[in-house]
């Protein structure tokens, strides 16, 4: 696993990354105990986390190098628990871009069990792309 | 509560390094110290771990409301939740999640939790919603 393609909160979950094209991500991770609640069930932290570290990544897929340069950043989520996951279940995230604007995109996230397919939650997020890099070239040029 | 005690309250919250602060009926606290291992690429906090918090915050709050009409309440769990992330904290930042229940019901409870900044400055805001399951523990085995 490329360690470059997943960030330090990533790595800290144990998410692994087992596809990413143009506009598309799928994340896996299989659920430890120290991933519950008290319930002794998922953490709704946790499929919450792998939805936006897969569309974070699925838009990065797409805007490539531009990205490191102007960094977009989840300004809104939403998510629908609907189903229980417990240790040792697979959780298996799909994140796929809506939209990509100048300034916003809109992405959303599927997390199913791996095996029955039972769909876990789902949700939709919000990101801002920054425009740092062309305010700077105005200043300058300005 | 010991170090035990809170790792068994919630083990992700525990592994993600949350402090409960306070906790009283329709209201907790918990802060936490943003490290490298919550961060995204750039240094900024990971959306996950606010969306973590707020949900341990508020499921915190949930559990310190029961009183002696809920001796029927099995558990509760997360069916829906949506968070506006509006200034990012950063790498060493203490970060402080404010949650106050909004409305407690027989089957849903609703809530509301306050990501502040050190300076006080609101880093994201949620609104949780939350199925309470209610009966007899002897009948409700599956």
């Amino acid at each position: 696993m490329d360690e470059r393609r997943r960030s330090p909160f990533s790595a800290f979950i144990g998410t692994e990354m087992e596809e990413m094209r143009d506009g598309y991500v799928r994340l896996s991770l299989v659920l430890q105990p120290h991933h519950t609640n008290p319930h002794g069930v998922m953490h709704g932290g946790v499929v919450t986390s792998m939805m936006d570290s897969a569309l974070g990544a699925a838009l990065g897929s797409l805007r490539g190098e531009e990205a490191k340069r102007n960094p977009h950043a989840t300004i809104e989520m939403n998510a629908s628990f609907l189903a229980a996951a417990r240790p040792g279940d697979e959780i298996v995230v799909e994140g796929r871009v809506l939209r990509l604007g100048k300034t916003i995109a809109f992405g959303e996230a599927e997390a199913r069990r791996r095996g029955d397919g039972e769909l876990i939650a789902k949700g939709r997020f919000a990101f801002a792309i920054s425009r740092k890099e062309e305010g700077r070239r105005k200043e300058e040029g300005g | 509560m010991t170090e035990a005690e809170e790792r068994r309250a919630s083990p992700w919250t525990y592994h993600i390094g949350s402090i409960l602060d306070e906790m009283r009926p329709g209201y907790a606290r918990l802060s936490l110290v943003v490290q490298r291992h919550h961060t995204n690429f750039d240094g900024s906090v990971h959306g996950g771990v606010i969306s973590s918090l707020m949900d341990s915050a508020m499921g915190a709050a949930l559990h310190a409301s029961y009183g002696p009409d809920d001796d029927d309440v099995l558990g509760h769990t997360t069916v829906e939740m949506n968070v506006s992330y509006l200034k990012a904290a950063r790498l060493g930042d203490r970060v402080v999640a404010e949650a106050h229940l909004l409305r407690k019901g027989r089957a849903l409870a609703v809530g509301e939790v306050e990501v502040r900044h050190p300076s006080g400055d609101l880093a994201a805001k949620g609104r949780l919603t939350y199925f309470i399951r209610r009966g007899h523990p002897e009948a409700a085995g599956e």
